[in-house]
Parts: C-alpha cells; structure tokens; sequence
C-alpha cells in the first residue's frame, strides 16, 4: 500500500496521511513507512486522522510507534482532524493525555511554530 | 513458610467445635485490641464492641483441628518466609476450556506443571463481583459459581499454600449489604460514608485527596429517602465501606477468619492505602489504616500465627514500606512497587544505576517480613513508588516507550486537581521487548529472562503473574473492545491452546516458561536467596546488576551478576575486597566452573547473560 506524506514550514514538519482502514493487515507496512521518514530526519510529525474510518489496536500502536524516539530528540507526533470514532479510540486507551490532537491539520502544523 | 506436615486441607473443621472451652484471649492481646479500638472509637465504642469482636474471634477457633493446633506450635517465632516461596499470580479463569470449572483447570494444570517451580497460588478474587474483573464484590463468602466452587479451592491446598484477596476497601454497588442501604435498612445506614448533599462538602477538602482515579469521588445513588453522595474511591459500583463504624470493622474480621478458616495462607489487603475515609485529609495511608491492619495483624498472631498479611498499596515507596509497621506489628510482605519500573528503567535505558542506588538502600525488615518482588501482575506497572527516585523527565520518558511498545498509560487525579501517570499498562514482555520484527526472537527472551531474573535475585520473595511466566504479549484489541487499558494483560487462554504453545519449542511462551521455570527451580535451593540472607549491592559497571546474597554460611554466597544490555561486556572484580577468598566458583545456572585469576573474577558475559557463582569448596 502507499502511504502519502507532504513537507511544510519550510520542510520542518512532515504531514503522514493514515489511510480509510489501518488494521492489522497494513498496520506494520504503516510502521515501516513512518520509521522510514523518522529515520530520514524527520521529529516534527502530524498524521493527519481526517480520512481514518478504521483504525484497530494495531493501527493505533504503528502510529504511536516513534513517539518516544521523536520526542526525544525535541520533536513530536501530533494528530490532526480526529472523526467521532478516532477520538473515542483516544479516549478509551487514554492516548488523549498523551498526544496533543488539532482539529485540522493546518492547526497542527503551526502548533510547532510555537 | 515451613512445609506442612500434613493435608492441609483437614486444617479446619467443617463444623466449629463448641465441646471444647471457647478460646480466652490472652490479657495482653486483649488489652491490646482495646487500645486500638480505643484509638478508633473513643472508649465508649471501644469497650462497646469488644465483646462482640472476642465473639467473632473465638468462633473461628473452634473451627481449628487438634492437629492444627498442634502443627501451629511449631511455626510460632520461626522464620516465616524462605527461598522455597514463590508466588503465581492468576485469576482463577485465566485458563479455560468448555468442559470442566476454570479453577478445576487451574488445579489441572498447577499439578501438572508447576509444583516445584511455585509454592503459593495467589488466585485473584474468585467471588461473585459486578465488575473490575473481581474487585467489585458482591458477595466476600461465596465463590463465583462461573469460576468454580469452595471444593475446587480446597483441592489446590494439600499442593500449594493459598493468597487470597481481601478487598476490604469497598464492596460491589450490586451487593445486599449495599442493596440495603439503599433499603436504607437501620442495619446498613452506616456501612458506607455517605452526604446527603455535596454543597456541605468545601471544594478544597476534595482536592485533598489522593486517588487513583480521575472520577468524582462521590457518586449520587436514589434511596428510599432521597438522594444520596456515596464515597466511592474507585469507580461508581465500588463503594468504599465505612471503617468509622465499628461494625464494619468486626464484620470485615468476621470474613479475614472465614478466610483463613477456607484455606487462606496470606491474605492481600487490596488497595488498603485508602480503607479509612475522612474529609478534609488526604484519604489515603491514614494512620487509623495502619492501626486497621495491626489489628488484623494481632488477631491473626493470636488464632492464626502461620497467615500473613500483604499490602498493596501503590504509593510513593517510603509511604508503602510504612506498612510493615515495625517490622513486626503490621504487614509480613509488602509489595515492592519501586521494583518493576526501575527493572524497566535499567532495560530501556541499558543502565542500572538507578535500580542499583536504590537496592543498595533496601534493609531486611525483620525474620518474618519482607518485600513481595514482582514485575506484572493483574495491574499496570505502578510509577507512584519511584515518583522521588527517577526523575519526572525519566518518568516521562519510561511512559512514552511504553506507548511506542504498544501499551497505555492510566492517570490519577492528584491534589492539586491535575491530572498524572498512575501505571503503565502494557505485559511484561511487550514492556521489555519492542515488537520488532528486524530483532531475533532468542536475544528478545534472553533480554526478558534477564529482567526477570534481577526480581528473583533481590531480597524478598517473587511473585510472578502467570501472563509473565508465559511471556504474553499485549492484547491491545480487549482494551478497545471492554474499554479498560489494564486488559491488555488479562487476556483468558484457551487451554488447548496453552498446551500447544508449551510443547512448541518455536513459540516464545515455551521459551520463557521453560527458561524461568530452570531459574525458579534453582532458585529454590539456594540459601542465599532466602529474604533473610544478607544483600550487598556491588557497583561494578552500569551495563551490571551486581548483588552478592549471604546467607549465615558465608561459603553458601551467591554472586548474581546480570548483563543489562544488548552487547557482550567484560566483568571484571576483585574478590578480595568482598572477603571472598575463594578460588574457584560455580555458576549454578549452567553449572560452568570458573576459577579467579589473581584474587580477581573476570569474566565476559554475553548480551543479557546471568551468572549465579556460588564458591566451590
């Protein structure tokens, strides 16, 4: 599967779009291309939620994959448009408190300007 | 514990014996519980409900065999705990197939497979309970009928010395005791603490307190007069029980002896920390709790001297060694909650220093106390013991690792109203290893056995949970599915399935179950792991664990020496500063000789490697 992504704010923030259905079935190719941008230099992240429709446990952990590694090295993974189901999953697994959600992805990419 | 001289099934009587004269206690413990009734109560009470508490106490005793009475003799004083307990920790139906009761299951397999590697069951709470997988109890007498019966439990005694649950903090919404108070039967008015309006309460006084949760501490229940605010520490179907009547508090003696008279060996006070309710204090370790559990303490020495109590309470770690009193007047074990984050920290972070400073800290409490060391169990990984021990950011950073390794984070409420990280939720195993799959399943075992093995090395006795010992990784999918992070180390197994995986040598749960069985087992017959035994922590390099355990033959040492990371390290020490004079040694994992070489050990140990020298003579 391809998965897209898009440079901003002067190439400093990269925006990963999660596909319609991220399951156990693309979840470690999803892993494997967001370790791959990571690995490129990239710590200043937003997945961009808006066209998620299905998103199981194992989504949920490839796009948690790289926080700790991100946020190391001063960066973030930050998520923008949430549907009603994404942020209910958030919720319930408490990953709201975790990671800092925007309603749009503009919003997320200037969050790091600040 | 020593070993039973015979069925300890038979201990108890199935019919309490009334031929015999009712057991008089002794004036000295007497005068005892009167003072700490009195400390509760005031005198008036005090003197009140003595008579009925003496009651409750001798009625237990005539349950007890002349042989029992006979066997007790022996325990009496002696040693407690030995390098021969081992706890498992389970639910009762962890393991299930569809043709025979899970807890006739767990006896199954616990025969079969275990004897010789665990001593102690710890079966979580197997009453009836309307949620929190058991500790919402709706009845404290009866077992869950879904999980089994009192025979099934008895049947494990005469194999395994028996934990139970004593969740005496709240009681299920669902319950009769609670069913009544809404009843508002006389009887059961003031069994819980209760306000019959908030607007009594100041916000500040609720912001005191520390909790576990992040929900409204109180919860408004319709009675038969009205409305009412209901203290529930926990959730909306845990009411918390009211220790300020001392009613309660009999009733609560009453089920800690039906217990011991059912096959109870230890006794878990779950969530203890919180027993006793008071507005306009932090509601958590209040001193009245620890005259509480002394009081459990005293009675059990007078009629039960061979079970001992254990207090669960996740708690900054000098709060929670509190509970052993002093060292003689309150808990037996306490559960080392500083342990399994900073075996995490040491892992994650390829350096023991913290672990290390801080073992070197940890005193023998007395003969028959000491530390329950465990790494999982039912619940997350507890951060609140190491709160002042790692720093914020290392918590943080802890937290985030385990998110990246697919586990969740569940918070509290703290007392000024902000919201931080209670525990981690994730399995052991997931919380060592990264699913990775670039990385060699063998070096992601060997690096788990690791971590294990520095809980079976520290002074205490281990407790592992049975989802530890099968290595089990995270099942995320319950945790959406019963919207609880803390499923996601609660998964049931199919028996068959179970069996499959044991007799599999590709999967990782036959390579960890076999691995930490061997070093249980040895374990076992070592002295030098008894909770008595000496233990010095040596600071050799930061990629080691060091200890060096002596019991009171110094010639019986072991020297445990543990690789915390992933590369072969050189170990290099001189022995005679240690006063160890001796020459040659062995290492009773691999049974590999070693001889030193100019008073010095060196020795080059692979990634994740374990030695336990003990000298040859």
């Amino acid at each position: 599967m391809e998965f897209h992504f898009s440079k901003h704010l002067e190439d400093r923030v990269a925006v990963v779009e999660i596909p319609k259905y991220l399951s156990a079935d693309v979840s470690e190719e999803f892993k494997d291309f967001l370790y791959e941008i990571v690995e490129k230099g990239n710590h200043q992240i937003v997945i961009n939620l808006s066209r998620a429709e299905y998103v199981d446990s194992s989504g949920l952990g490839a796009i948690v994959s790289r926080l700790a590694y991100c946020r190391s090295l001063k960066g973030d993974i930050r998520l923008a448009a949430p549907s009603e189901f994404m942020s209910s999953l958030l919720k319930i697994t408490h990953l709201d408190q975790v990671l800092k959600i925007y309603p749009d992805t503009d919003a997320a990419i200037s969050s790091f300007t600040t | 514990m020593k070993d039973f001289q015979f069925k300890p099934s038979k201990f108890h009587l199935l019919e309490a014996d009334y031929r015999r004269s009712p057991f008089q206690i002794p004036s000295d413990t007497k005068k005892d519980i009167v003072q700490k009734l009195r400390y509760l109560y005031g005198e008036e009470e005090a003197e009140r409900n003595y008579p009925e508490l003496e009651r409750v106490i001798q009625v237990y005793f005539s349950y007890k065999s002349e042989s029992m009475l006979n066997w007790e003799k022996a325990i009496t004083g002696s040693q407690y705990f030995s390098e021969k307990d081992v706890i498992l920790i389970t639910y009762g139906d962890l393991v299930r197939d569809d043709t025979k009761s899970p807890l006739h299951i767990l006896a199954e397999l616990c025969k079969k497979y275990l004897k010789g590697v665990f001593n102690t069951l710890h079966i979580l709470p197997f009453f009836p309970s309307s949620s929190d997988r058991g500790f919402a109890v709706m009845d404290f007498t009866e077992v869950d009928p879904h999980l089994g019966s009192w025979e099934d439990i008895a049947d494990l005694k005469d194999d395994f010395r028996l934990m139970f649950d004593g969740v005496f903090n709240h009681i299920s919404s669902k319950s009769q005791w609670f069913q009544e108070f809404l009843n508002q039967n006389p009887r059961y008015i003031n069994f819980f603490t209760v306000f019959s309006t908030t607007e009594k309460i100041p916000p500040d006084y609720l912001k005191l307190l520390v909790r576990p949760r992040t929900s409204d501490v109180l919860t408004a229940f319709d009675t038969l007069n009205g409305k009412k605010f209901v203290w529930t520490t926990f959730s909306p179907d845990q009411i918390d029980l009211n220790f300020s009547n001392p009613e309660v508090l009999i009733k609560m003696i009453d089920i800690l002896l039906f217990y011991v008279r059912k096959g109870a060996d230890l006794i878990r006070l779950d969530a203890v920390t919180y027993l006793w309710d008071e507005i306009g204090t932090s509601g958590a370790h209040l001193e009245q709790t620890h005259i509480i559990i002394k009081l459990f303490r005293t009675i059990l020495d007078t009629v039960a001297p061979h079970v001992a109590l254990i207090t669960e309470t996740n708690v900054p770690h000098e709060d929670n060694i509190k509970y052993y009193g002093n060292g003689h007047d309150e808990a037996q074990m306490v559960y080392n909650f500083a342990l399994p984050p900073l075996v995490l920290h040491t892992f994650q972070t390829e350096n023991s220093r913290k672990l290390m400073e801080w073992a070197a800290t940890i005193p023998i409490i007395s003969e028959r106390a000491t530390y329950f060391n465990f790494l999982d169990s039912h619940d997350g990984i507890g951060i609140m013991a190491v709160k002042n021990i790692l720093t914020r950011d290392e918590i943080e950073m802890m937290a985030l690792k385990v998110i990246e390794n697919g586990g969740f984070i569940s918070y509290k409420t703290d007392s000024d109203g902000m919201v931080s990280p209670y525990e981690l939720n994730i399995t052991w195993y997931s919380a060592i290893n990264k699913e990775d799959k670039r990385e060699n399943i063998d070096l992601q075992v060997k690096r788990y056995i690791a971590s294990r093995a520095i809980a079976l090395v520290v002074m205490g006795v281990p407790g592992i949970y049975l989802h530890g010992l099968l290595g089990s990784k995270n099942d995320a999918e319950s945790v959406i599915e019963e919207e609880q992070t803390r499923s996601i180390n609660r998964k049931n197994i199919k028996k068959s399935e179970l069996i499959r995986a044991l007799l599999d040598p590709d999967t990782t749960t036959y390579k960890v179950s076999y691995q930490l069985a061997t070093l249980i087992v040895k374990r076992t017959h070592q002295e030098a792991f008894s909770p008595n035994a000496a233990q010095k922590v040596i600071k050799v390099s930061e990629k080691f664990f060091t200890v060096l355990r002596t019991p009171n033959e110094r010639n019986k040492s072991i020297l445990c020496i543990i690789n915390v990371s992933p590369k072969e390290q050189l170990f290099s020490l001189d022995l005679q500063q240690f006063a160890l004079p001796y020459k040659k040694w062995e290492d009773i994992i691999s049974g590999k000789k070693i001889s030193t070489v100019e008073n010095g050990l060196q020795l080059k140990v692979e990634p994740y490697g374990i030695y336990w020298l003990k000298p040859l003579i």
